[in-house]
């Protein structure tokens, strides 16, 4: 379909490679480097922060379940559920955080409505959002690490940090190229988040590669077009995720 | 035999799924769908006037389904169209037809309002109906296609209680706008506590900006653009009162979501006027806690709006009896009772001079002037040009590329420059 | 305990509970505002807690459409859907990594383009096959269309790619057969796996707005996220106390799922390391 001009209701007209030439012409390349920025601010941050969360909550406390369940509860929200509220929340004339920042003195950005900030604002959001999932993945992985070799490390006189670079890090590469592969999976096809809060603007700001799909299918009804975007979009990702599969399995600790 | 128990889910998912699905074919009236495109009170208002159509008469049932915002139930749509499922009755914006005009997507709606069950059509609105709300460019009029639904026009809404408290007099000119605005922007340090106005950058106000200018979309022939000068003329004075006078804010997000901020802040006391539809009449009424003026957009050279909202179609392909029940919906729609009730209940405006001049809608202006402004202002209803181009040069042109001007990111005249060029290749396409 | 440590605990829970607030405090927002009436909305500054709590907006959104079929809807999609891919991708992912066949690194290239595949660009060939086979707005469009999932056979073929040849090769040789192996013996040394994706297609698909939206026509077979959506209002505000007392009721459910399923999955994953 990407070698067609179609807009649902006319027949298909053959334009050959037509649609890759207008495709990489206009501001592809900007969708693009949006999407990997997206991708790899949301994969670094949540992975990490998930790791955090997961390293600090892992205690079978009363606490520390009501404490997984709050950070969990905004994973499984809808988005249409809190768009508007963090849209109220990132107002820079009377939002929350606006509010917050002047109370301790610093001037707060235009987080939705400057091209700068929207992107990384999104992340954050979506951050936000998502970090419960690889908490508790992470945290599924921590219990399952056999307590016996913690104590013998503490025998051996290891503090803290060196029992998780030694012996937490290690065992958790298979959760954690698990995570890897899927977060970034999922974060490429992300949609909700900016179809929702800022479909794709300011400007450009915010266009990552699904909602530039789906705008040049829905709104613009260029389906040829859009369809080229999803066979590049293929390319890249197999790429990518084999380069991330090959580049780290090697890495990867399996407890057999 | 947890795969046999897995089949036998499968296998039971299929069976009800065949099951839930298609309705027994009914005897008695012909069911049509009408594919709607929004939620909340317009819908539920929508869904009351299909009920009471349906229990006014016993030949045609409709049932009215809805479809997601409006790009999504375009989608369908289309490819609902594509595999001749499309629903009797649906709707669709004015700046819209052309294409799916050209697709063949309508039903050609002459025959219909001349039959038996014909339509007064010289009851209607000047500026509500699809001939007057286009512009031929010279050839012969394209046949009837569209029936109005839900018609407005941009309004300027004011806060008469912060109007009065300094002194400003509702503005009629761009000057006036801009002193207003001066005067009415409230500042504490280096927050802004109140704007003066807000609009969303959006092409439908840019549309009344451009008129008000003196300038055109297009050429009387509509064969190329002409709208650079006075569209940049009509940008650059949003990107002025952003950012030289800073007494409008721009509201965040596209299409709709800017919108709704619009309001909002409108509602909240964060901004003192604004351009918006008519349409939120009714809720800015219900909902702001000052006294509330509506007025007709400042001009400059003249006065100017477009006209908005959607139209009323029927599918070119769904089967003929459907079809007729489908005519007999959407003319029933828009007869005066109807158009009163819909237009009372939401803040749209009603389609019908009769209905206008009735006893019953001259009562309730005088009891809300505000519902007035709007009909009044239709003396000065801009048309669009009839092409296909029409809804490209919209979406694709000018509305996502007039916010980089306001942003500083690029100057209005290079912004108009680009899309000038793009608008003309788009139009040379057509030819 | 020395004082450091005592101070380090503390810092932890105090880091701990901004995180828990920061996260919380919108689904907090959520409930509060379905309690609001509308002058409760749309005041600013918000008030945190309305007084008194409008439960009768529960009510409303309730009946706003036929809201206990879509949720009965609801279920059936997600779990329909989860059944399949858990089903289907076993399968795949077995064939995918024990057994040798030609082409089938090919194939799985296949599977990963699938990955790719946007459901918003499915939507149009999908949507005009399920018309032309009268499929349309039945279960069967919302959960077909998902029952093989390229996520999860990639996931799974990787788990059982892990376990080593011997274990298959000793149950064959105990005579066990291709689905005995598949579910009875690599199932669930998986289980680490199939739970951490089923946790993700659970909450994916119960949330899922635009496919049940494309597909489907009619209250009969439409799901809960599309109730939602049809509360909300085309540029005007928002009744937000409806929408948020009607995104409860989508909320509510997957929450409890997961507070009560918290112990089994960490379980699932804990089961592995017994061996």
């Amino acid at each position: 379909m990407s070698l067609y001009e179609w807009d649902l209701v006319m027949p298909a007209r053959w334009v050959g490679a037509a649609n890759y030439r207008a495709l990489v012409s206009t501001e592809f390349w900007e969708v693009v480097t949006n999407t990997v920025k997206y991708s790899v601010g949301v994969v670094v941050l949540s992975q990490t922060l998930g790791l955090g969360l997961a390293v600090l909550l892992n205690d079978r406390t009363r606490l520390g379940a009501l404490l997984q369940a709050s950070i969990f509860s905004s994973y499984v929200v809808s988005w249409v559920a809190v768009s508007l509220l963090w849209i109220w929340l990132l107002d820079p004339q009377y939002g929350l955080v606006a509010y917050l920042l002047r109370l301790v003195g610093l001037r707060g950005v235009n987080w939705l409505g400057d091209h700068r900030w929207a992107l990384w604002t999104l992340v954050l959001v979506t951050v936000w959002k998502t970090v419960g999932y690889p908490m508790v993945i992470y945290l599924a992985g921590l219990q399952a690490i056999p307590g016996d070799l913690y104590e013998a490390a503490a025998l051996d006189g290891a503090g803290g940090w060196q029992r998780f670079r030694h012996i937490t890090w290690p065992l958790l590469t298979p959760t954690t190229l698990f995570l890897m592969v899927t977060l970034t999976i999922t974060s490429f096809q992300g949609f909700d988040i900016v179809k929702i809060m800022t479909q794709g603007g300011p400007v450009t700001a915010t266009m990552i590669y699904v909602y530039y799909i789906y705008e040049q299918a829905f709104q613009y009804f260029k389906l040829g077009k859009a369809s080229a975007a999803v066979v590049l979009f293929f390319i890249g990702i197999v790429t990518l995720t084999f380069a991330q599969w090959l580049v780290f399995r090697r890495r990867v600790h399996y407890t057999t | 035999m947890r795969h046999a128990l897995a089949v036998l889910m499968i296998a039971g998912f299929l069976g009800t799924a065949w099951g839930a699905a298609g309705p027994a074919a009914a005897q008695g009236p012909v069911v049509a769908q009408f594919w709607y495109s929004f939620g909340g009170t317009n819908r539920e208002v929508t869904e009351a006037h299909i009920k009471r159509f349906n229990e006014s008469q016993s030949k045609y049932k409709i049932e009215g389904t809805f479809q997601g915002d409006y790009f999504e139930a375009l989608a369908k749509i289309r490819a609902a169209a594509a595999t001749k499922t499309a629903p009797a009755a649906f709707h669709v914006i004015g700046e819209a037809i052309p294409q799916l005009a050209a697709s063949g997507l309508f039903e050609n709606l002459e025959p219909y309002a001349k039959g038996v069950n014909g339509a007064n059509l010289e009851d209607y609105l000047p500026g509500q109906t699809q001939h007057t709300y286009f512009d031929y460019l010279g050839k012969p009029a394209a046949p009837l296609m569209a029936l109005p639904f839900f018609r407005s026009t941009p309004i300027l809404y004011y806060n008469a209680g912060m109007l009065a408290a300094k002194g400003v007099k509702v503005p009629a000119t761009w000057d006036e706008l801009r002193d207003a605005a001066a005067k009415l922007t409230v500042r504490e340090g280096s927050e802004t506590k109140t704007y003066g106005f807000e609009v969303p950058v959006d092409w439908w106000f840019w549309y009344a900006l451009l008129h008000e200018a003196g300038g055109s979309l297009l050429t009387p022939d509509g064969k190329k653009a002409a709208f650079r000068d006075k569209g940049t003329e009509a940008l650059q004075f949003w990107v002025d009162l952003v950012n030289k006078d800073k007494t409008m804010k721009r509201p965040p997000g596209k299409d709709y979501n800017a919108w709704t901020v619009t309001n909002t802040d409108f509602i909240n006391g964060r901004a003192a006027m604004i351009f918006t539809s008519t349409a939120f009449l009714n809720y800015m009424t219900e909902n702001a806690k000052f006294k509330l003026g509506t007025a007709f957009l400042p001009g400059k050279v003249k006065q100017a709006v477009p006209t908005g909202g959607t139209f009323f179609v029927i599918a070119r392909d769904a089967p003929p009896a459907q079809k007729e029940a489908g005519w007999a919906f959407i003319k029933w729609m828009t007869e005066p009772a109807q158009t009163i009730s819909l237009s009372k209940a939401t803040g749209y405006m009603p389609i019908r001079t009769s209905a206008v001049n009735s006893p019953e809608m001259q009562a309730f202006y005088k009891q809300n002037p505000n519902y007035k402004t709007a009909i009044d202002q239709l003396r000065t209803a801009q048309r669009f040009p009839y092409t296909p181009a029409l809804i490209e040069i919209q979406r694709e042109v000018i509305q996502p590329n007039l916010e980089a001007a306001v942003l500083g990111i690029k100057t209005a005249a290079e912004i108009m420059q680009a899309a000038e060029a793009k608008a003309n290749e788009i139009l040379a396409k057509q030819q | 305990m020395s004082a450091r440590r005592v101070s380090i605990r503390a810092l932890t829970l105090a880091a701990l509970a901004l995180v828990a607030i920061v996260e919380v405090f919108p689904y907090v927002w959520m409930v509060s505002t379905s309690l609001k009436d509308m002058a409760g909305v749309t005041r600013f500054p918000p008030a945190l807690w309305p007084d008194p709590p409008h439960w009768e907006n529960y009510a409303k959104a309730w009946a706003s459409g036929p809201f206990l079929r879509y949720a009965v809807n609801n279920v059936i999609q997600t779990v329909g859907i989860l059944v399949c891919q858990l089903f289907f991708g076993c399968l795949a992912g077995f064939a995918f990594s024990k057994l040798r066949w030609s082409g089938r690194d090919a194939c799985f290239l296949i599977v990963i383009a699938c990955l790719i595949v946007p459901p918003q660009v499915r939507f149009v060939p999908l949507y005009m096959l399920f018309s032309k086979l009268g499929l349309l707005n039945t279960y069967a469009s919302l959960i077909v269309p998902y029952a093989v999932s390229a996520l999860g056979t990639f996931l799974i073929r990787d788990a059982f790619l892990q376990v080593s040849d011997d274990i298959v090769d000793a149950a064959r040789v105990d005579g066990a057969g291709t689905f005995t192996i598949i579910f009875r013996v690599l199932a669930p040394i998986a289980r680490p796996t199939l739970v951490a994706f089923s946790l993700f297609s659970v909450v994916y698909h119960w949330n899922d707005f635009f496919w049940p939206l494309v597909m489907t026509t009619s209250e009969a077979v439409r799901t809960l996220p599309i109730g939602v959506a049809m509360l909300r209002e085309e540029g005007t505000g928002d009744r937000w106390h409806v929408i948020m007392a009607g995104s409860m009721f989508v909320v509510a459910p997957v929450l409890a799922v997961f507070i009560v399923a918290q112990r089994h999955i960490i379980r699932a994953f804990t089961f592995t390391s017994l061996k």
